[in-house]
């Protein structure tokens, strides 16, 4: 009987050699998320994961860190979606953004060194910095955590993208990119941002070398149409 | 008259693109051409990004005229990479010309990759700027004769469009009989090369299964097998070219 082409191809395609993409979410956990705002980014998360676990290459290539700041800067270390389970997110306290900015950096370039470290091919990764407030950890850690992200950016470290939710102070949040203005949430679209978030994860575009990278087309959930 | 190299070869949208209803960004184009008495093929593959809005055009656009450049070229045997060097200046300059300042756009928007292979019995020539590669059977050797261009992220690559093309130019001459040639787009790089070697099962299973009368049909089932999607999400272009006998 004549054989389907290829009908014995798993056995001769190479292990899996998936890019890897670090995705850092930097949260604002803070006293004034309580009710409505932590309880849609709580979902958000929750939906960022069903939908990366279902996109097949999404699945293996991404890698997802939470930082929390709510009266203290908590970590939850990079997870492949398929071992990412996404925090109970409890809403307390003051805003240190400024801290958790620094810590997420700092964990993000060690595992851009455990991926190379590791021969795995490496996409630039993404942070997003979710935010309803301002900081509240003093000018100095403030100004550190500007041009750490500035250097970072200038260096193509990494893509960031700062968003605003309700009363954020949107002034303070653009004075962390030269290269990308923040964006405003409209209402608590977090269902709809999460959703761009995944279908973006899942359409990493090629781009030449330094080049600066777009943010992909916004729609439904902030009030600038990109 | 020479043997000369037959051509199988196909282009398949990947998952990424389908999704945001593009087209298929990959071209792919061949040519024979005799040239004082040696019979060469030309083959040429282009990328076009996805990123910027003519990587299609600018695809098309390097392809064909890279066919043309070689039919009107009289010593391909004496072929070196100045010459190459200055075809990617006459690529830049005409599509900059005939395509984008005419629409008032940067050259940058018809980005796109290149890769080129000029065969005949005796004398093979390789190259590329950009992803992708080419990889050869010789004397029942396999080897990766130009290979994928890399920025510092796996996503990143040089084009052809680009001021950082000419001192990306990957360039050999092999002065030996071929007996297996195959090129193909970034999206089958980690299917096809494994830790820098040619994955020669794979290969030789792409060989037997595709150089038969069912060779496209069995090309198009490889192309678009779901093992495959499962891997890439990128546009793919194969091309294998084998001396007839």
């Amino acid at each position: 009987m004549e054989q389907t082409p290829f009908s014995s191809l798993e056995e001769i395609l190479p292990p899996r050699t998936d890019p890897r993409c670090p995705l850092v979410l930097l949260l604002d956990v803070s006293g004034s998320m309580s009710g409505a705002p932590i309880k849609e980014l709580q979902n958000g998360i929750q939906q960022l994961k069903t939908e990366l676990e279902n996109d097949e290459l999404a699945k293996h290539r991404i890698e997802i860190s939470i930082i929390t700041f709510g009266g203290n800067v908590e970590v939850h270390d990079f997870k492949s979606v398929e071992y990412f389970e996404p925090p109970l997110l409890i809403a307390n306290a003051d805003t240190p953004m400024a801290q958790a900015i620094l810590t997420g950096l700092e964990k993000l370039e060690y595992r851009k060194k455990e991926i190379r470290n590791n021969g795995w091919p490496l996409y630039r990764p993404w942070v997003f910095l979710i935010t309803d407030g301002a900081p509240t950890d003093g000018y100095d850690l403030w100004e550190k955590a500007k041009n750490t992200l500035k250097e970072g950016e200038n260096n193509k470290k990494f893509l960031f993208y700062a968003v605003g939710v309700q009363s954020a102070d949107m002034s303070k949040l653009s004075e962390l990119s030269s290269e990308r203005r923040p964006l405003k949430l409209t209402g608590l679209k977090f269902s709809e941002f999460f959703l761009w978030l995944s279908s973006s994860l899942g359409n990493l575009a090629k781009s030449q070398p330094g080049e600066k990278i777009a943010l992909p087309p916004v729609s439904g959930w902030t009030e600038i149409n990109g | 008259m020479d043997k000369s190299f037959h051509i199988i070869a196909k282009s398949v949208i990947g998952s990424s693109h389908k999704k945001l209803n593009l087209e298929c960004q990959d071209v792919f184009t061949h040519r024979e051409l005799e040239i004082n008495n040696n019979t060469y093929r030309v083959i040429a593959i282009a990328d076009g990004a996805g990123s910027v809005k003519y990587g299609k055009k600018g695809a098309e656009y390097v392809t064909a005229f890279v066919i043309e450049y070689f039919s009107n070229f009289k010593k391909i045997n004496e072929l070196t990479k100045e010459d190459i060097l200055k075809l990617i200046d006459e690529i830049q300059y005409t599509l900059n010309q005939k395509e984008a300042s005419i629409i008032n756009e940067s050259i940058r928007e018809f980005s796109c990759t290149l890769l080129v292979s000029i065969l005949s019995e005796n004398v093979s020539i390789f190259f590329q700027v950009g992803d992708g590669a080419w990889i050869i059977k010789l004397n029942n050797v396999y080897g990766v004769v130009t290979s994928p261009q890399k920025g510092t992220y796996h996503n990143e690559t040089t084009f052809v469009t680009s001021a950082l093309a000419k001192e990306n130019l990957d360039f050999i001459v092999i002065k030996k009989k071929v007996d297996l040639v195959l090129g193909f787009t970034d999206g089958l790089e980690n299917i096809l090369i494994f830790q820098n070697a040619v994955n020669e099962k794979l290969v030789n299973e792409i060989y037997q299964t595709c150089t038969n009368e069912m060779g496209e049909d069995n090309l198009n089932i490889f192309l678009n097998h779901r093992l495959i999607d499962n891997r890439t999400d990128d546009d793919r272009t194969l091309c294998l070219a084998y001396l007839q006998e």
